[in-house]
């Protein structure tokens, strides 16, 4: 290219007008913006325009489920028999018992039955003990048959994950304090056997990070321990089946996204790089894509996956976990298509007339690489993301279902999926386990695939109705 | 044609080493072995064990052991069997399972490849039946309702994971209606659900492409002309339409194929499937290095002949389609 020639100087054939006239028309007759233009079209595939805001409403719930009056997902209740899945509107939960912290007591009562006045004459002495040591009123909950009965007296705002340093000093407290020798004496002269059952802080969670925790006490702020029952049923540990989705539905949705990202990453890099330096490297970079597309994936994933799960401890210690190196390997794998169809687009663009006419009016390399290229490209990419994602969560699943993806006691959609079919047995159909996942996956992906056929037409009208 | 399948030929080499190379090293290179999960061996069986399958030598000369019919071994044959561990894959031979220790590889994929060929064609069957049927009637009945119930139901088959689509045929055929057997293997009545569990999301992407491909042939000038010389409307259908109509679905035959025997990992373990995909699983799981790689190795070759061959079809349909790249 040789000097820059001012575009003053230069004598055009303008049709009359002058240079001035001719800018400011332009600036007058502003196009329409490729992404209004989008949106405008992707409001008018009804379809597709609420595929949108049901996604939204579904990353919502799940970034707001410790904010939820949710039952815990992973709380197993086994204090009771082992019981059979619970269909779904057929058993209450009692109100938040299994995630606080509670101290449990079992008492035999001499000579006699359990009464209320005899409820309250032993419970009095035990409830002042917790009650000192936590500085609050406590709750209290009998389950009496014959002589022997089971006390338990529960904190309130106390979720067992935000205060388990209370909980062991409770329990300190109570070993040493009550009853030291076994019995325990009424003021009304009546006795029992007390035997302390421990202080149970079951947390109802995994860890959570700092931010989920302090969601967490809003919770508990909000809504004290008031939760919602077993509305889809519960599985065959006795879990809130609604629960357990909304908390999947958190680790299935980062997967996907994070995967999602990584793929992005490395395929829009690779991609573009590829197209805009043509030529040989182009045609190197791409033999390799190809060659890479021959392997089946499953199987190096596996590979890599088992290498993976060997070397946890390694990687918990240098601070890595594993459900990152999850996310890493499966984007690893996504990039493939993206980089293609990234470079496609590079390639084809490079030459189009529009560049060339922003090059002849004299935009520099930044603004054609950005307000031209970058746009156009990222139709493409954000029409192939929203196929990426939905392949990603089906990937998730499908590992997990090998016993490869996401480990309890987190939850995800994929491990309730497997759960599910496992449920299904020819003694008895517990067919709440398998609607209740399937539902929310297929919807979510269905979702995602409208919404992904929609932003295709609606970003590239060439396209309209093709595959 | 000739310098195509050549050319095909090189990458399939230079992908199959890669493949072997990459796999290998990476099994090898994490700890643990396949003698882990027994019950602890006595020092002493342990290193015959490993002397016995070669597991004490340098990596390279594993490797070297097991592509090439080299003896490396200068003790000759080791086992009392008068058989060698192995004589390396470029024989054909892909040596020993660590973990079903009276098998060979070769046996184990010879008695489960024909299971999951069959439970693959079956789910071709079921795919390629659905889908173009499907596809063509939603074409001829487009904006009917039975058009749009169909696309919907296909976008559902392609968004919903074939082990729930399983979930809902066990329990809907099998508990319900009772008139399928729910799990195993000995006839064809077992083999028609796993086959149309693994084949619905193929159906469902198979009918997308046929009804698109559809639409753009019958809007076709040739098309017009053949009704307007007064051809009935099944054979302009028929003899016209359908050819250029699937054509997309031909190319699509090949990443299919690679996605059924992939998919069968999971539709074999759900429906306790004797098949490749459940030996593959487990063996990786196992660290059965020999039996794993032979089955990464074997479906690489067939996911890689089967794209040759589609490709190859795709030009004799469409002589437009030159065999220009790779």
């Amino acid at each position: 290219m040789g000097e820059r020639v001012s575009r003053h100087d230069e004598r055009w054939d303008l049709g009359g007008k002058d240079l001035e006239a001719l800018l400011r028309e332009a600036e007058a007759v502003r196009g329409e913006s490729l992404w209004n233009d989008a949106w405008r079209r992707l409001k008018r595939n009804r379809a597709s325009y609420w595929s949108l805001w049901f996604l939204v409403a579904v990353v919502v719930t799940s970034l707001a489920a410790p904010l939820l009056p949710l039952p815990s997902p992973i709380a197993l209740h086994l204090q009771e028999e082992p019981e059979a899945p619970v269909p779904p509107w057929r058993a209450a939960f009692d109100d938040g018992w299994d995630h606080r912290i509670v101290a449990g007591f079992t008492l035999v009562l001499e000579g006699g039955e359990w009464t209320d006045a005899a409820r309250a004459a032993f419970e009095a002495p035990l409830r002042e003990v917790v009650e000192r040591a936590a500085d609050r009123e406590v709750h209290v909950r009998w389950s009496a048959e014959g002589s022997e009965a089971k006390l338990e007296l529960a904190l309130p705002h106390a979720a067992a994950l935000l205060e388990l340093p209370l909980a062991d000093h409770i329990a300190d407290l109570l070993t040493g304090s009550v009853a030291p020798d076994g019995r325990l004496a009424s003021a009304d002269g009546r006795t029992a056997e007390v035997e302390f059952a421990g202080v149970s802080a079951r947390s109802g969670y995994w860890d959570l990070g700092p931010l989920d925790r302090g969601a967490l006490w809003l919770r508990y702020q909000v809504f004290g321990f008031w939760q919602t029952g077993p509305w889809l049923g519960t599985d065959s540990k006795g879990r809130d089946l609604m629960s357990r989705i909304v908390w999947g539905s958190r680790t299935s949705i980062g997967v996907a996204l994070m995967a999602t990202l990584c793929s992005l990453v490395i395929g829009v890099t690779y991609g573009a790089l590829s197209g805009l330096l043509g030529g040989r490297v182009d045609n190197a970079m791409m033999r390799f894509v190809d060659i890479l597309y021959s392997i089946p994936f499953i199987f190096v994933v596996i590979f890599l996956i088992t290498i993976i799960n060997e070397y946890r401890t390694e990687l918990a210690d240098l601070g890595i976990e594993y459900i990152t190196v999850f996310y890493v390997v499966v984007g690893a794998i996504y990039w493939l298509t993206m980089a293609r169809v990234v470079r496609g687009q590079v390639l084809s663009l490079k030459n189009t007339e529009f560049i060339e006419a922003a090059r002849v009016v004299g935009a520099s390399t930044r603004r054609i690489l950005f307000v031209h290229l970058v746009p156009n490209v990222l139709s493409v990419v954000i029409v192939y993301l929203t196929l990426t994602v939905p392949a990603v969560m089906l990937f998730e699943a499908f590992l997990s279902f090998l016993g490869l993806g996401v480990e309890p006691p987190k939850v995800s959609w994929g491990l309730l999926a497997v759960d599910s079919t496992e449920a299904i047995n020819p003694m008895k159909t517990y067919w709440w386990l398998v609607a209740g996942p399937a539902a929310a996956m297929g919807a979510t992906l269905l979702a995602l695939n409208i919404l992904g056929d929609g932003l295709r037409d609606a970003l590239d009208p060439k396209l309209r109705g093709s595959e | 044609m000739i310098g195509f399948l050549a050319r095909r030929a090189l990458w399939f080499v230079v992908t199959l080493l890669a493949v072997v190379t990459v796999s290998f090293f990476l099994m090898r290179s994490v700890r643990g072995g396949p003698f882990d999960a027994d019950r602890n061996l006595h020092p002493v069986i342990e290193k015959n064990l490993k002397a016995r399958y070669h597991l004490d030598w340098p990596l390279w000369k594993q490797y070297l052991q097991y592509i090439g019919p080299l003896n490396l071994d200068e003790k000759g044959l080791v086992d009392g069997d008068g058989s060698k561990p192995w004589a390396g894959i470029l024989t054909g031979d892909f040596g020993p399972s660590f973990k079903y220790r009276d098998f060979t590889v070769n046996d184990i994929i010879g008695q489960s490849l024909p299971i999951s060929m069959a439970l693959g064609s079956v789910a071709m069957f079921w795919a390629l039946l659905l889908g173009l049927t499907t596809g063509v009637l939603s074409a001829l009945l487009r904006g009917g309702k039975l058009d749009v119930s169909m696309r919907l139901a296909a976008t559902a088959g392609i968004a919903l994971p074939n082990f729930v689509i399983a979930g809902f045929l066990v329990i809907g055929f099998v508990f319900w209606l009772e008139l399928l057997p729910v799990a195993g293997w000995g006839s064809l009545r077992h083999l028609i659900l796993p086959g149309f569990a693994l084949g619905a999301p193929f159906a469902a992407y198979i009918s997308r492409l046929t009804r698109t491909g559809m639409l753009e042939v019958l809007s076709q000038e040739y098309i017009r002309t053949a009704h307007a010389k007064g051809l009935r409307p099944r054979t302009v259908l028929l003899r016209h339409a359908i050819k250029g109509g699937i054509l997309p679905v031909v190319s699509y035959l090949g990443p299919a194929t690679a996605g059924i025997l992939t998919g069968s990992l999971v539709i074999e373990k759900i429906f306790a499937i004797p098949g490749t995909g459940t030996h593959f699983v487990n063996s990786a799981l196992n660290r059965d290095y020999t039996l794993a790689m032979g089955v990464t190795i074997l479906y690489t070759v067939l996911v890689y002949s089967l794209n040759t061959i589609v490709d190859l079809a795709y030009t004799f349909l469409d002589p437009r389609i030159e065999l220009e790249e790779a």
